[in-house]
């Protein structure tokens, strides 16, 4: 009774400061939110902006070729309608003056087909090349310009590369391949190609077969596969904090004196020290369930399975409570705590990962990093939540996190003993 | 004189708590060192996205296909431990590889027959990763159909029939050509960065003036608490009742900030040039500009929290959410080029994104003084407002 008299009072003293409340949720939610606005809010998809391209063609029609001006073809297509919601492309008589329109920053990038474009394209002996110059800052603009002048080209450089290949494959067995066979064989090359291009115009390439994975189907949008692990691992994250934050009230009774009082009572101080505890963990626990529900009705993020979200819940619970204890057992002034606190917390979250759980291709020491800190068991429990795991596959890593949480308030409790006997 | 005594003694202060040195120093050191490595900055690791390559087929596609991925900028194919269909649909699902192509027994002969085969490809189109990823493999996949059809034409132009013995020596040959020749187009696209980028790391430079730029602002929590304790101790109204100015006295704490951040960011610099490679100090006046700016900014932005804050935890809840929201929106985790229109317009409402802006100006695209000045003079505008804001309120406290 005791013990719940003294959880009782902490949590109601913890949930009237703006400052738990601020970390327990408005800065998770914050750091989830602005990224989640950031790339799309509530659209089904990766927005992006437009990119400003300036074009200078200095292509000149072949007159070989009927009057055929490749460069021409090039422009038409980064103006095309199709291509409105990527790229605004607008023309520019030099590549001076497009060069210095983006020194400028007035355009994104400037792609500039050179004189000989056409000719070149016709001449077996000449290769030609088409500049991409742009921002250094930027680098999706530039890459979406650099994907759609890739493909262009590579039409064309197909059917080149066709018949070169074909006209050196003839030359090694000592036959020859006349100017009529030769654009006989670009032309069949370039239906091919065009009718790939067909194919991918309608979202489908031939040549490739998806295999929609189940967890794919599963992600409603980019936006929910991009966001559900930010706000994970904010949640890990800022529930360590609060797990220490709120562990401070210790602390705080020890400077205002009423720990001592306290002390002189019938009460043990084991009922103190858990009563201190269970605030703690159910504060956690509160902000744990208010996060998870947040983001999936606010976000529609599918944490996975109720049960294995639950037990991976419950690890994070502990593992933060033990933490927070353990650090302020060995803090001597709220002062010092903070301070100490803040730095632990955020160096051991960024070791574990709780940072960087929205990137794909870390260094594999990351990994290993992890093994070493609370945070990055209790990531790998959610994860294989989230990933559909199995039951084993959740218990092992939560089990390793509960466990930290349980040595960790060990530590605490002996510590805090020690000092206050 | 007076404002100088002042601002020594803020400055003795905040350097005998050693603990400073954690949100001054130890904290952006790490936090750019990380944001570097995940910006793919370290000269080992190979930034490309993983993907992974399942070659079922015993013929001659899938050592061409692997060429072809691995000539690509963007993926780069590995061999998965096991090829058993959970274990890769896992690994996507994990994140560990960015996507899975498997190439299908049977798949190099019916290519070669002339018929479309497919490439089985396992990947999360819902993810950025998974997004570059496919574009990357289907690039590689036109190439490599592309070549067979090259192949298949010369065999055809030099009259061979699919009959003919010599046919399928023929047409191996030619596929060899083929894809040597993919790797080296005659029609290609050079890509050119403005500026003097091609000499800084993109990634490390966004990390780099981020972090800087955000830890500039949480510096700030350490010397807000001394003019907080001035406040509360009421030390701050007996100095008014001195020969010193009001004035003085705000200038003398403000000068105190603005040398703490400074110092801070002139070291980052350093660390940036030294450890990560960003050319800060190849225009030494431009980058003590800038740098001076955002310190300015820094400095008006910890005297109007301190004189906001009742209590230290307020000056760490302000500073740390009041920089969470600069930093967020204005670019210092990600490029705002990143995020969609209107994030970038409210973005650039934030003197964050302008620093961050500025300090790119100087070691991405190699600006001069003239395009640094208005960058220089927003911050300058910011900077006096929270002066301004703060010095209001404090006159009021000082009432009280």
């Amino acid at each position: 009774m005791k013990i719940l008299h003294i959880t009782l009072k902490d949590l109601v003293r913890a949930l009237r400061s703006p400052f738990v409340l601020a970390f327990m949720l408005v800065l998770p939610l914050l750091q989830a939110g602005l990224p989640y606005l950031a790339f799309g809010g509530f659209s089904q998809g990766l927005d992006v902006q437009v990119t400003r391209v300036v074009v200078t063609n200095l292509d000149q029609p072949s007159s070989e070729h009927e009057g055929f001006c490749a460069g021409t073809l090039l422009v038409d297509l980064l103006q095309s309608d199709d291509l409105a919601d990527l790229l605004s492309a607008f023309e520019m008589d030099t590549a001076a003056q497009a060069q210095a329109a983006v020194d400028a920053r007035e355009f994104d990038v400037a792609v500039i087909i050179p004189a000989d474009f056409t000719t070149a394209l016709f001449r077996d002996d000449e290769t030609v090349s088409v500049m991409i110059y742009h921002d250094p800052a930027l680098t999706i603009g530039p890459a979406i310009a650099r994907e759609v002048v890739t493909n262009f080209m590579d039409g064309f450089a197909g059917s080149l590369m066709a018949a070169d290949v074909a006209q050196a494959q003839l030359a090694a067995h000592g036959k020859t391949l006349d100017e009529a066979a030769r654009v006989d064989v670009m032309r069949r090359y370039g239906t091919w190609i065009y009718s790939v291009g067909d194919s991918l115009e309608r979202g489908v390439h031939p040549g490739i077969n998806y295999q929609a994975s189940p967890r794919a189907e599963e992600s409603q949008s980019v936006m929910v596969a991009l966001i559900g692990p930010i706000m994970l691992g904010m949640m890990v994250f800022f529930a360590f904090f609060v797990g220490a934050i709120s562990a401070q009230s210790i602390l705080r009774e020890e400077e205002q004196g009423t720990l001592a009082r306290l002390y002189k009572t019938p009460t043990s101080k084991a009922a103190i020290l858990i009563g201190k505890f269970v605030a703690v963990a159910i504060l956690l626990a509160l902000q744990v369930t208010l996060l998870l529900s947040i983001g999936g009705l606010l976000f529609n993020i599918d944490w996975g399975d109720p049960l294995l979200l639950t037990i991976s819940g419950l690890g994070l619970v502990l593992a933060a409570a033990g933490f927070g204890f353990m650090l302020i057992s060995f803090m001597r002034s709220m002062r010092q705590a903070f301070i100490v606190m803040g730095g632990a917390v955020i160096l051991t979250s960024m070791a574990g990962g709780t940072m960087t759980t929205s990137f794909t291709n870390l260094p594999y020491a990351f990994a290993t990093i992890n093994l070493f800190t609370p945070q990055g068991w209790v990531l790998r429990g959610f994860f294989a939540t989230m990933h559909g795991g199995s039951l084993s596959e959740v218990a092992l890593p939560t089990a390793v996190a509960s466990m930290t949480g349980l040595v960790s308030l060990s530590v605490g409790l002996y510590n805090l003993n020690r000092r206050f006997s | 004189m007076r404002i100088i005594y002042l601002a020594t003694k803020d400055l003795k202060q905040i350097l005998q708590q050693k603990k400073s040195a954690l949100f001054l120093l130890i904290m952006p050191l790490l936090f750019t060192w990380l944001m570097g490595i995940i910006f793919n900055q370290n000269e080992n690791h190979d930034p490309r996205l993983p993907v992974g390559l399942v070659v079922l087929d015993d013929g001659v596609l899938g050592p061409h296909l692997r060429t072809l991925l691995n000539d690509s900028d963007t993926i780069r194919p590995l061999t998965p431990d096991q090829t058993d269909t959970a274990f890769i649909e896992e690994q996507v699902h994990s994140r560990l590889l960015a996507a899975v192509v498997v190439v299908p027994n049977g798949f190099s002969a019916m290519a070669l027959d002339g018929t479309m085969p497919q490439l089985e490809v396992i990947v999360d189109r819902n993810t950025p990763a998974g997004q570059a990823a496919d574009r990357s493999i289907q690039l590689a996949s036109t190439r490599l159909l592309g070549a067979v059809q090259v192949a298949r034409l010369s065999a055809a132009a030099a009259g061979h029939s699919e009959s003919d013995a010599a046919w399928q020596a023929f047409v191996l040959s030619a596929l060899d050509e083929a894809i040597q020749a993919w790797l080296n187009p005659r029609a290609k696209v050079v890509v050119r960065p403005a500026g003097i980028a091609a000499s800084a790391p993109k990634g490390g430079t966004q990390a780099s003036s981020g972090m800087m730029v955000f830890f500039a602002t949480v510096g700030m929590i350490t010397p807000g608490y001394i003019l907080l304790s001035e406040r509360h101790s009421r030390t701050l109204a007996r100095m008014m009742t001195t020969s010193m100015t009001r004035a003085e006295v705000i200038a003398g704490h403000v000068l105190a900030m603005f040398i703490v951040c400074l110092v801070q960011v002139v070291l980052l610099t350093i660390f940036g040039q030294f450890i990560i490679g960003v050319h800060y100090w190849h225009a030494p006046g431009l980058t003590l500009l800038m740098a001076s700016a955002l310190a300015f900014w820094s400095a008006s932005f910890g005297l109007l929290i301190s004189s906001l804050a009742r209590d230290e935890n307020q000056v760490v809840l302000l500073v740390l959410g009041s920089t969470l929201v600069f930093g967020l929106l204005g670019g210092t985790f990600f490029p705002l080029e990143l995020t969609n229109q209107s994030f970038a317009t409210i973005g650039h409402m934030m003197p964050s994104a302008w620093a961050v802006d500025g300090l790119q100006d100087i070691v991405l695209r190699g600006s001069g003084l003239i395009s640094i000045l208005p960058t220089v003079g927003i911050l300058l505008f910011y900077s006096t407002a929270a002066c301004g804001a703060a010095i209001l309120l404090l006159r009021r406290s000082l009432k009280n």
